[in-house]
């Protein structure tokens, strides 16, 4: 009997047809008040600027830090023997050194290799009346990129050939030598003898790290060689590549590459031989991110005040399109294409704001004399004295992406009502 | 002629929200013909709007059935009396009739689009309609700069785009001067005789009961006298 057998309005070309009303319907809606939308869009905006912004500056910061820390001494990976990471013993060497330093030189992400021998030693002065310990790098000056071994204080100069030695300022004090000053150093060889060495200072660097500065003289790699009994073999092989960020998958590529020459080493990216210095970038990027979501909670809010306002303001209006046949689904839609226009165009605020920041301040750099916060981490390294900020287009992403969500939710809260809404009840109110 | 566009049978309407209940409507047996325009009529709370609400699909008796179309309205779903309402029943309110962001011609085109009518034919019937209602000079301005008369007038164009069966208007004159209420008189009647859409007002303004074919008036959600009956008897 009954005969409303009405082409469903819910079809699809209906609904997609309606779509594209929603879409300018809602463009304009969102217009309707501009100081409002502008307020809230603002916030969006204003949000992603912050996070973007200091992420960058962040990012930019911590670079340079890895970029500082890692080319100091450590390198972006170290080939080394399997056990000495955890247990740095003289007898923990990699063998076959010639053959695996000309392979590392021909992969093509190596830009740098430098051997290292590496041991503990009493160092003293000429006449052995004072030793200190301290730890004895062989290093060899023609390919060595450490930039510990290559800034010397003042009235000295870096290690250039055999027979000479650098060391920390305090250790030199300590021992009571300068540059010119002959020295004596006694160890352990690798098979148990005694290691015995002397050397000429020829100058002294001050890295503002306690443990290098009291403690660590630098020798030719020869002389190491000799003295500790090594032979074709050397405690790390450090090495260089384009991007330090890159440095574990570096590190996996060069293993399978040096592979077939000895099984019996591991290839350690910096995060491995400086854990600490990951926890740092790990925990200050944490903290950011942290700060960005609770940005993106206040922001959330603020959408949600504005979207109450805009719903409550309506209830007449969505009273009259229910009544003329709407499905509430469609208002709904609507309201959730104006948050969508909304947090699009306080996106767009966002990202054009940081990208402008960003490469503004890039231009000249930022100096780090400007952030407190790094002057403790930087102070233990020679660091430039401006930075450069990295656009975080992964941070600029995650924002655009959580704004777009945190909008949506935030309009949907109220729009809820739009099912419940009564539109007898709602026209009536307004007359 | 004969053909019933609307039945009501003991149509009643209790608001039990409040602590006395409010009898809106009170077992109101009613019928409108296709083609009649009939006037709801009474003092203000008779029940008016209330039957106009029940027969729009946009309120749901107590007790009783109401037909629209041959269609019982009372075995329909939410979402099945919402798609009535788009595609049988033409609407026109006393205010808020119209989307604000929309211009006039959008607003006519609007109600098309959500019956999925085509673009081009969307476009064509409303300016046709706008054209045949002398709408034609105010279709690209939006609702906030049309005057009262004029918004109404574009809600009717809106209702009637569609050729529904039946066209519902609650006070669409309460706020309008004599000279506009006029217009939109005139505009009703023509709509009414020329193109044929049967039509039920809900007002107590004697200037719309006089263009009306068929006043029906009510009191205290009863029906007191109906126009029909009085045709019937020539000295009434
Ligand atoms: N939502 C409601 N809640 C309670 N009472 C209502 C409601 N709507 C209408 N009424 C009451 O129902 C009666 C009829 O109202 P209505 O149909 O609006 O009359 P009219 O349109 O003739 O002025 C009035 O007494 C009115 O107060
Ligand atoms: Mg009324």
């Amino acid at each position: 009997m009954s005969e409303l057998t009405l082409p469903s309005v819910a079809s699809t070309p209906v609904r997609r047809a309606v779509g594209r009303a929603l879409i300018t319907m809602a463009w304009r809606n969102l217009w309707r008040v501009p100081r409002r939308t502008w307020l809230t869009a603002g916030g969006v905006g204003f949000a992603i600027l912050l996070v973007v912004f200091s992420r960058s500056i962040q990012i930019g910061a911590l670079d340079t830090m890895l970029e500082v820390g890692t080319a100091q001494l450590t390198g972006h990976a170290q080939v080394q023997h399997p056990d000495y990471l955890d247990d740095p013993r003289m007898r923990s060497t990699v063998a076959g050194l010639a053959a695996l330093t000309g392979t590392l030189a021909g992969h093509p992400d190596v830009q740098a290799v430098a051997p290292r021998g590496m041991g503990f030693g009493l160092v003293s002065d000429g006449s052995g009346e004072r030793s200190f310990g301290g730890q004895i790098t062989g290093i060899d000056p023609a390919v060595e990129f450490a930039t510990l071994a290559s800034q010397a204080l003042p009235g000295g100069r870096p290690l250039e050939r055999a027979g000479e030695g650098f060391m920390g300022s305090k250790l030199a004090r300590n021992i009571g030598v300068a540059p010119g000053d002959d020295i004596i150093v006694l160890g352990t060889g690798k098979e148990g003898s005694v290691a015995a060495m002397a050397v000429t200072l020829v100058g002294l660097f001050e890295s503002g790290i306690p443990d290098l500065d009291r403690g660590f003289l630098m020798v030719h790699f020869d002389d190491f060689a000799d003295a500790f009994g090594l032979e074709d073999e050397a405690h790390a092989i450090a090495v260089l590549t384009g991007d330090l960020r890159d440095a574990r998958a570096f590190a996996a590529d060069l293993a399978t590459a040096i592979l077939p020459l000895d099984g019996n080493v591991a290839v350690r990216p910096w995060q491995e031989l400086m854990p600490e210095l990951e926890q740092t970038v790990v925990g200050e990027i944490g903290g950011s991110a942290l700060f960005a979501l609770f940005l993106v909670v206040i922001v959330t809010f603020v959408v949600v005040s504005t979207f109450v306002m805009t719903v409550f303001e309506r209830t007449a209006e969505f009273g009259m399109l229910k009544a003329i046949g709407m499905a509430p689904g469609a208002i709904f839609r609507m309201v959730q294409l104006e948050g969508l226009w909304m947090s699009l165009t306080g996106v767009a605020l966002g990202l054009v704001s940081s990208l402008v920041f960003v490469y503004v301040s890039a231009i000249e750099g930022i100096p780090f004399s400007a952030f407190g916060d790094f002057d403790d981490m930087m102070a233990r390294f020679f660091v430039p004295d401006v930075m450069i900020p990295v656009f975080d287009s992964a941070g600029a992403l995650a924002m655009t992406a959580m704004m777009v969500v945190a909008v949506q939710a935030a309009a949907a809260i109220p729009a809820r009502r739009i099912w419940r809404l009564n539109p007898v009840e709602a026209l009536r109110a307004e007359e | 002629m004969s053909e019933e566009v609307v039945q009501c049978h003991g149509v009643t309407r209790v608001y039990a929200d409040d602590a006395v209940p409010v009898h809106a409507l009170r077992g109101v047996d009613f019928a409108v013909h296709k083609g009649d325009w009939v006037s709801l009529a009474g003092p203000s709370g008779s029940g008016k709007s209330t039957l106009l609400h029940i027969i729009g699909g946009l309120d749901r008796p107590n007790d009783g059935s109401v037909s629209v179309d041959g269609e019982d309205l009372g075995g329909l779903s939410e979402a099945q009396l919402s798609d009535l309402r788009l595609r049988k029943i033409g609407f026109v309110f006393q205010a808020y009739n119209l989307i604000p962001v929309l211009t006039a011609v959008e607003n006519v085109e609007f109600i098309m689009q959500l019956q999925g009518i085509g673009a081009s034919e969307r476009r064509e019937r409303a300016l046709g309609i706008l054209d045949r209602l002398g709408l034609d000079d105010i279709g690209d301005r939006r609702p906030g700069e049309l005057s009262g008369g004029q918004q109404q007038r574009v809600a009717v164009a809106r209702a009637v785009v569609t050729d529904p069966v039946l066209l519902l208007a609650d006070e669409p004159s309460a706020n309008l001067d004599t000279a506009t209420t006029k217009e939109l008189l005139e505009l009703l009647r023509n709509i009414n005789e020329n193109h044929g859409v049967t039509i039920v007002t809900a007002t107590h303004d004697p200037m719309v009961m006089g263009y009306a074919k068929r006043p029906v008036n009510l009191r205290d959600g009863a029906i007191e006298s109906d126009g029909s009956t009085a045709d019937a008897s020539p000295d009434a």
